[in-house]
């Protein structure tokens, strides 16, 4: 029966026009990921000298003991943003002759196939061959591997059981941000001493094996406590699941509906963007990142003095929204796109309400990033002369894009980790959109100096925004050309 | 009112509709029958300018539906579930093409309170989303958007099916109104032979891409093509 679940879910990611269609990306996404898995298995391979360099006077594994908590901890928190559960359609198995228990069990260890459950095999394994097979006896070797795979599988039960019961809403992101908060500040004050609870747990289980039977005890815990929830919920009613009509936030937009058509439209997107999981997480993740952005660069001395580095995160700081939300400008509206060009709507018209889309949000993150003032006054002339950069050459470049993306966007499914939709033009437009003003900014800056680059720039900037009709224009036109292959895409799925 | 000239479409080689001539006047009732495959919608979506015709060219209102946008000004459309905004309300998508049409939010209004019969609770109770309503449900919000508009060109996709017996009904009154009333130039396709005969007074039966049928309805119309459809079926048996 497993063999018959497996055999089914290769057929449908095989048949899903997402694997067809785009070979292309799926290769390039492949090829990002073995680099990931590769740079991992590094760092395992070269873990024992790392900790050794780190401390002198700690052996390695007692370092490593430490920290294996956090590192747990760490992983937790991210599965809960990136792990998806899986989408198995059960739908059509409900009515069939097949247990229950089947079902959930093979739904259940179907989670285990998750990306984080791979990871100690490349940042541990090595240790434990390389260092810890050296110095122990194999049996605590052995076993010292094996706890931390049955804490991950804790981990990971303990967070689809969590998942199965609740999506990520801010509401719950807010929990988990104050429970972590409570956590670190317990362990900042030596109330909850997590370093020493970590250490002195594998301390003791490489002398004493025996003490594994904890973290398999939890394992089969929340395996048990998984399975118990499925087979109970194993209903047409739980599985589809209608959401309740949230309408708060949009409606204080709806002095929007009185601007004519161009903002009935406006509108209309921000509900989109509102009400549907996947641009909702969108906007979550992208707004305080583009503008924490300056956080990670501005502190230190090092970036300071490499304005070309800056240029980038002046490029990103107001456009971080722009340049995410605006690759798919189009295909935000896949589902809907037949109404779209059936519709009383004029295309330049359509073109310009995408265009204030854009541009309004990025002056808002604009104005937000005012105070970076702080670090330095060329802080805020970089960031006001690639505003203008953003809203006169890249706003008008996602508007003529938009037409090479023909890729049906699902909104349903979660952000983080989700390829759906995705194709090789929206990783090579990141170049133009953010390698662009850093190349113009470095051969100007070698050319006529600073200043003066800044101000072609500036010019540059002023002149799309000026010119903005008429490249709005254009990009209609071209989408014109383009729409029944843009159509065509996005109704086949 | 529409004219089709040497309209072709061809998938990979394929054609899959193939009309030398259909002209449909101002205010004719229009409609399409035939079996799955036959290309039904195929040629609606080439009259909507949502799929590009490989051939030939469609004119509604002497303007080419593929060069020029002013046809979208006069025509209603409902062909399947990509005419609707899933994450609105019902409320809100009226009122979102009402907008597009420049139709006032009260008359909007009116116009819903007018169909309320026909749209039922679960539409006009506005509480929950277009994606969370039934395929019938879904249907009347689509059929009544595209009336909203007051179209000289109502164009719909196999209306009555999905709609439970009432619902048929009201349509069917409701249409056969509307047209009479405002003269639009009507076309719908249907599998049902007793809902289409009964609405239109032009029945063209569609096969494999080409017209076979092009009748004027009348009291026998509906046994003619139940004779058609049935020859076909033994046909198919037979093969």
């Amino acid at each position: 029966m497993n063999y018959q679940f497996t055999a089914l879910q290769i057929k449908r990611i095989q048949r899903s026009s997402f694997w067809q269609k785009s070979l292309v990306t799926n290769i390039f996404i492949g090829l990002l990921m073995l680099l990931l898995l590769f740079e991992l298995l590094a760092v395992g391979i070269f873990l024992p000298s790392i900790l050794e360099k780190s401390a002198k006077d700690i052996a390695p594994e007692v370092l490593l003991n430490q920290g294996l908590i956090y590192y747990f901890l760490v992983t937790f928190m991210m599965r809960f943003f990136i792990q998806e559960l899986p989408t198995m359609e059960v739908t059509p198995m409900l009515h069939l002759p097949i247990k229950k228990t089947k079902i959930s069990s093979y739904l259940n260890f179907r989670t285990l196939l998750s990306f984080f459950n791979f990871l100690p095999l490349f940042l541990f394994l090595p240790f434990t061959i390389i260092y810890m097979g050296a110095h122990f006896s194999a049996l605590s070797a052995i076993s010292w591997f094996l706890s931390i795979y049955f804490f991950e599988f804790t981990s990971n039960f303990l967070l689809v059981r969590i998942k199965r019961k609740s999506s990520v809403t801010p509401s719950v992101v807010l929990i988990l941000l104050s429970v972590a908060a409570v956590i670190g500040i317990l362990n900042y004050y030596n109330l909850l001493p997590l370093k020493e609870i970590s250490g002195w747990y594998f301390g003791n289980l490489i002398k004493q094996p025996l003490l594994i039977l904890l973290p398999l005890f939890t394992m089969l815990l929340a395996y048990w406590e998984n399975h118990r929830y499925t087979v109970n919920h194993l209903y047409l009613e739980n599985l589809v699941k209608k959401k309740k009509r949230s309408e708060k936030i949009s409606s204080s937009f709806s002095g929007l509906e009185k601007r004519g058509k161009t903002g009935a439209m406006i509108l209309n997107e921000i509900r989109l963007l509102l009400r549907n999981k996947r641009s909702k997480q969108m906007l979550l993740f992208s707004l305080p990142l583009s503008l924490l952005y300056g956080m990670f660069f501005y502190p230190q001395k090092v970036y300071m003095d490499h304005i070309g580095l800056l240029v980038f995160v002046a490029t990103f700081i107001s456009g971080g929204f722009l340049i995410i939300y605006g690759q798919y400008i189009l295909a935000w509206e896949s589902t809907q796109f037949d109404f779209i060009l059936a519709s009383n709507i004029h295309t330049e018209e359509y073109f310009k309400a995408k265009y204030y889309l854009m541009t309004i949000p990025t002056t808002l993150l604009f104005l937000l990033t005012i105070p970076y003032v702080y670090y330095g006054r060329i802080i805020l002339e970089l960031n006001f002369v690639f505003l203008f950069y953003n809203l006169g050459i890249n706003a008008p470049l996602l508007l003529f894009s938009a037409s090479f993306n023909r890729k049906r966007l699902e909104l349903d499914k979660g952000q983080m980790m989700n390829y759906q939709g995705v194709g090789i033009n929206n990783f090579l437009i990141i170049i133009p959109l953010m390698g662009g003003p850093a190349l113009i900014y470095v051969l100007l800056d070698t050319l006529v100096g600073k200043n003066i680059a800044l101000l072609i720039i500036l010019g540059l900037g002023i002149l799309g925004i000026l010119l903005h009709q008429q490249l709005i224009k254009w990009a209609a036109a071209f989408f014109r050309k383009r729409r029944y292959q843009i159509a065509e895409g996005y109704r086949n799925s | 009112m529409i004219q089709v000239n040497n309209l072709t479409k061809k998938y990979v080689g394929r054609t899959v509709l193939n009309i030398p001539e259909i002209n449909i006047e101002k205010g004719e009732s229009f409609g399409l029958v035939g079996n799955n495959g036959a290309g039904k919608t195929t040629f609606f979506r080439l009259i909507l300018d949502l799929i590009q015709a490989s051939g030939g060219s469609v004119h509604s209102g002497g303007e080419d539906v593929a060069k020029g946008e002013h046809w979208k000004t006069y025509t209603g459309s409902y062909l399947d579930e990509g005419f609707l905004i899933e994450y609105l309300t019902p409320v809100e998508y009226f009122n979102y093409v009402g907008r597009l049409n420049g139709i006032h939010p009260t008359e909007v209004k009116n116009f819903m309170d007018d169909m309320k019969s026909f749209l039922g609770n679960d539409i006009t109770n506005n509480k929950s989303y277009i994606r969370d309503l039934s395929k019938g449900n879904q249907k009347k919000v689509g059929i009544g958007a595209a009336l909203m508009i007051r179209p000289e060109v109502l164009i719909l996709d196999e209306p009555f099916s999905n709609l439970d017996p009432t619902s048929q009904y009201q349509l069917k009154t409701l249409l056969k109104e509307w047209q009479n009333k405002h003269q639009m130039c009507m076309l719908i396709s249907s599998h049902d032979l007793n809902h289409v005969t009964e609405v239109c007074k032009r029945i063209v039966v569609l096969h494999e891409g080409k017209v076979v049928h092009d009748l004027e309805t009348n009291p026998n119309t509906l046994s003619e093509l139940e004779a058609y459809f049935a020859v076909k079926g033994d046909a198919v048996e037979e093969e």
